[in-house]
């Protein structure tokens, strides 16, 4: 860990991600070369939710925890708790915009991850994306330094 | 309070944003700098201060980020005063 904050102190170079059409081609005329990639949803991210119906007024509530089951008296649970992938993104693609000056080897933060990895888990079995990670440029791609081992319990910001 | 683990935003049971977290860093609470104060910890990267709010309430963090926007919070998804809740769900 103090190598890690040691070297984030010591400004790793931030790579930004372009998500649809627009934004990549504008980077392209700014003078990045977009690494296109394309977005592959893990089976591993995992939320839930269910529906409970107000049979009188037909109203919904879509509770995604299992501590808020119950919607009180008049509301009868239509759907169940069931699985889904509760992210959405612009495009089925997205890029790492590379700068010019990057050199193999160079270690970077890739400030918005395309590829699914696990960030932060519950104990209802919930997992979600883990937003950013460290990453090496190879020359060609990002190696990207993930580590399960971090408690991905918690969200801190 | 509800916590949406998508968009990372925090709110009070009334629908008060308290904080969007934006901490890209992937980092462990427990490796954090412990601080005088129990509760909360310094982070070395931002030299910042960071809130458990596991133990606070919704008021008490609402009046904390009044006063100081750049306040970094800490949710666990299990903790007891949390409800996840994903608006597009």
């Amino acid at each position: 860990m103090r190598d890690r904050l040691k070297e984030n102190t010591n400004n790793l170079r931030i790579i930004k991600t372009a998500r649809d059409k627009d934004a990549i081609n504008q980077a392209a005329k700014a003078g990045y070369f977009p690494l296109i990639k394309v977005l592959e949803p893990s089976e591993q991210i995992r939320s839930k939710f269910a529906v409970l119906q107000n049979l009188k007024t037909g109203e919904i509530l879509v509770p995604n925890d299992f501590r808020c089951s119950s919607g009180g008296k008049d509301y009868t649970k239509i759907i169940d708790f069931t699985p889904y992938y509760p992210y959405s993104f612009s495009s089925p693609y997205a890029a790492y915009l590379i700068p010019k000056d990057i050199t193999a080897g160079e270690h970077v933060f890739l400030e918005d991850l395309i590829e699914d990895l696990v960030g932060s888990t519950s104990n209802q079995g919930d997992k979600y994306r883990l937003p950013g990670c460290e990453a090496i440029w190879n020359g060609e791609t990002f190696e990207i330094q993930y580590n399960p081992e971090i408690d991905s319990r918690h969200f801190m910001g | 309070m509800k916590f949406n683990p998508v968009t990372k935003h925090l709110f009070t049971d009334d629908n008060q944003l308290i904080k969007q977290l934006n901490c890209p860093f992937n980092l462990n609470w427990e490796d954090l700098e412990l601080t005088k104060s129990q509760g909360r910890k310094r982070c070395q990267l931002c030299n910042k201060e960071i809130i458990d709010t596991e133990s606070m309430t919704e008021s008490y963090l609402v009046q904390k980020m009044k006063q100081n926007p750049d306040l970094c919070l800490k949710v666990d998804l299990d903790q007891a005063n949390i409800r996840v809740e994903i608006n597009n769900a």
